[in-house]
């Protein structure tokens, strides 16, 4: 394959309201997967990030923007070509219990993707199920069970499987952590690593956790209010981190000593909505480095070096700062 | 200090097809007014059980099979469906980590807030309406007004959180039983949160509790910590004793896990975290690099082998006093 895995270009989504009014959820998004590549989308809650992830399993029509996969364009896609495209892409969905049908047995949930995909047969079914809950480690022995004798952590281990049966190209992982401890976490991202060297499978990761995108994802993008503000790969980002959102995410990490100092780079201020966005730059009003420009013109994407991209007025004059 | 919630030997049960399964085996826990305890452990080692159980909000086929719950003078275990609706929400407040689960999906966010600041203050709909456009800016949502008249599946999964934390602010409850906050919320708005419910804890005399996932959490914003595992609690200890020398074994694991999940250069996760707990002796023994043969004769009760330290584990005496590594 030559290209990208997937390329989004320009993506918009916005949610009407009413008649004067709309969320504009997703801004002018673009971005690329490469082949085993995991690039991780984090950001502001409400910033886009799951809607992005929608739009890309085609469970919302985007407003404007291209989406390609395997250079194939997915938004012009017949409906029945789509569905056969379908197990090759695959969504881990960001509330696990909402995801999982209560009167399926966990078995038949992890079985229905291979079903849709039609290339196995019952028995071969069968076996890939029990190989995937082992995986896991929920147990083939789990296969009876129905998804609310489980908690949500071992829920999400179950919308993981689920997402892996059909061995797809491109994983789309909402929060695949947010209900695991620290312990069961650090061993499901050790899976999803191996996953990603054996079997080659792209991952868009898209999660607060950062401590796990750091350790899972080749690149970051962070999201601010339906715009991708910075991107880069991700040890360069989370050691200088350009752009001033990124800045305050990144340095409001908690972590687990009491006796770390609590973070330093922090935004003030009323944190503006995607119903009323604001003029110019998006973060304008909480910015420490505000000028009059940036309420002016929202800044151009700016390329800095070893694939850095960020999208700030003043980024460059003060990234030795 | 007096106890505003004491918890004493709690056992819930489970039944399926197969028989019953006991998910609580005997959790004691008090909270005093002004205290924060941070509640870690294994997913599904029944934090969200324990909390829900407060309650009354475990339902057939959950048993409570014995203990106390005792909050002013009262059992709440013997309280009726009456008796709690009228605690529920008012002297007790409680937020789920499942939050679209527990909000309507029919009702708009603003009649679902309202109803819940209704439930127990006499006040006119436009009041409530007026209370829940201050709660949803507490919690960081902009554009409260307009947000009022949208459903659950037009909020992202982060505002839904914060809707059910926002329910759970409305009455000033004197406990705040506050299960996973930060899961799925970026953290700048984590730890806005945070800050709001340690400023409600310090300021008006309440008490929370707090589950989560999140040692980071737990370090920052709590006093104590209770480490349950397999449904039991394992280790309790003052934050900065415990961060500094975890005595059980899990623990002691679990902290090795947090800082791990910092660090690109460690290399992989101990691959055990996963092995069922066992049903007989120490539940942990499976996974416990110390585990002897004792171990898994008897059930270790909770001892103190160092002030202020409660563990459940045959070698904590020994780990307390440096004899052994964890
Ligand atoms: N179906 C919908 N109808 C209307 N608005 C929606 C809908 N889905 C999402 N939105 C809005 O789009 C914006 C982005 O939502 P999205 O779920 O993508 O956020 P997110 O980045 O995933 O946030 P979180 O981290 O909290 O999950 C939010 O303002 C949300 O209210
Ligand atoms: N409705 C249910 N039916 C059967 N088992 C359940 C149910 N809900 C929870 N459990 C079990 O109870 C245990 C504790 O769950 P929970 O309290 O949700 O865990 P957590 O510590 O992750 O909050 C788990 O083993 C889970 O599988
Ligand atoms: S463009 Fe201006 S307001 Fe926006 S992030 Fe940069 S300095 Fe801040
Ligand atoms: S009692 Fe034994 S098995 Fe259990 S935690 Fe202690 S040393 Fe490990
Ligand atoms: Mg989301
Ligand atoms: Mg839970």
């Amino acid at each position: 394959m030559s290209g990208p895995l997937l390329a989004v270009d320009g993506l918009v989504k916005h949610f009407p309201m009413d008649r004067r009014r709309k969320v504009q959820a997703v801004n002018d998004v673009s971005f690329e997967i490469g082949g085993g590549e995991a690039l991780a989308l984090v950001g502001e809650s409400g910033s886009g990030k799951t809607t992005t992830g929608r739009c890309i399993l085609r469970l919302i029509q985007p407003t404007a923007g291209a989406i390609r996969f395997d250079g194939m364009d997915l938004l012009a896609m017949e409906p029945r070509s789509f569905r056969a495209l379908r197990p090759r892409i695959q969504m881990v969905f960001q509330e696990p219990y909402d995801s999982l049908s209560p009167r399926m047995r966990i078995g038949a949930i992890v079985e229905e993707p291979l079903k849709l995909a039609g290339s196995a047969g019952p028995a071969e079914r069968l076996d890939r199920v029990a190989e995937i809950l082992d995986l896991v480690r929920l147990g083939s022995g789990t296969m009876n069970r129905y998804p609310h004798q489980f908690s949500a952590g071992q829920q999400q281990r179950i919308g993981i499987a689920r997402a892996l049966a059909t061995r797809p190209d491109l994983v789309v992982l909402d929060e695949p952590t947010s209900a695991l401890d620290v312990s069961v976490r650090a061993e499901v991202l050790d899976l999803l690593s191996d996953l990603r060297a054996d079997l080659g499978v792209s991952y868009l990761f898209i999660s607060h956790d950062l401590t796990a995108v750091r350790r899972v994802c080749d690149r970051v993008a962070i999201m601010y209010l339906g715009k991708i503000v910075e991107t880069g790969e991700t040890e360069a980002i989370f050691e200088r981190p350009l752009h001033p959102y990124s800045r305050a995410l990144l340095s409001s990490v908690l972590y687990p000593d009491p006796e770390v100092d609590l973070p330093r780079f922090t935004l003030e201020g009323e944190i503006p909505s995607p119903i009323n966005l604001p003029r110019g730059c998006h973060l304008h009003g909480r910015c420490p480095w505000a000028e009059s420009r940036c309420e002016d013109r929202y800044p151009e994407v700016e390329r800095h070096d070893a694939g850095r991209a960020v999208s700030c007025h003043r980024a460059r004059e003060m990234a030795g700062a | 200090m007096p106890t505003l919630l004491a918890i004493d030997d709690l056992h819930v049960s489970f039944e399926t097809d197969r028989g019953r399964t006991a998910i609580l085996h005997g959790i004691s826990l008090d909270l005093e007014p002004g205290q924060t305890i941070g509640v870690v452990g294994e997913s599904g080692s029944g934090k969200t059980v324990l909390v829900r159980a407060v309650l009354g909000l475990l339902d057939a086929p959950f048993a409570i099979d014995g203990g106390r719950i005792e909050y002013e003078g009262a059992n709440l275990l013997e309280y009726g469906e009456a008796e709690l609706e009228r605690i529920r929400g008012r002297d007790i407040a409680l937020t789920t980590p499942e939050p679209r689960k527990h909000l309507n999906p029919l009702t708009t966010i603003g009649d679902q807030i309202a109803k819940v600041i209704r439930a127990h203050a006499d006040v006119s709909k436009e009041a409530a309406m007026a209370r829940a456009v201050e709660l949803l800016g507490m919690v960081g949502i902009p554009d409260p007004e307009l947000r009022l008249a949208g459903y659950p599946h037009e909020m992202s999964g982060g505002m839904c959180q914060r809707i059910i934390i926002a329910m759970a602010l409305a009455h000033d409850s004197k406990i705040l039983l506050i299960d996973e906050p930060t899961a799925g919320l970026d953290v700048t708005i984590s730890r806005q949160i945070l800050d709001l419910i340690r400023g409600l804890v310090r300021d008006r005399g309440a008490a929370a509790l707090i589950v989560s996932r999140d040692l980071g959490v737990v370090a920052h914003y709590c006093r104590d910590v209770a480490v349950m595992y397999a449904g039991r609690i394992v280790e309790q200890a003052e934050v900065g004793t415990f961060f500094r020398q975890p005595l059980h074994p899990y623990s002691a694991r679990l902290l090795r896990a947090a800082a791990a999940a910092r660090d690109r250069a460690v290399g992989r996760a101990e691959a055990t975290a996963l092995l069922p707990p066992a049903l007989d002796g120490c539940s942990y023994a499976p996974r416990c690099a110390l585990a002897e043969p004792a171990c898994e004769a008897s059930i270790p009760g909770p001892a103190e082998p160092a002030a202020g330290r409660w563990v459940r584990c045959l070698r904590a005496a020994a780990i307390a006093h440096g004899e052994v590594a964890v």
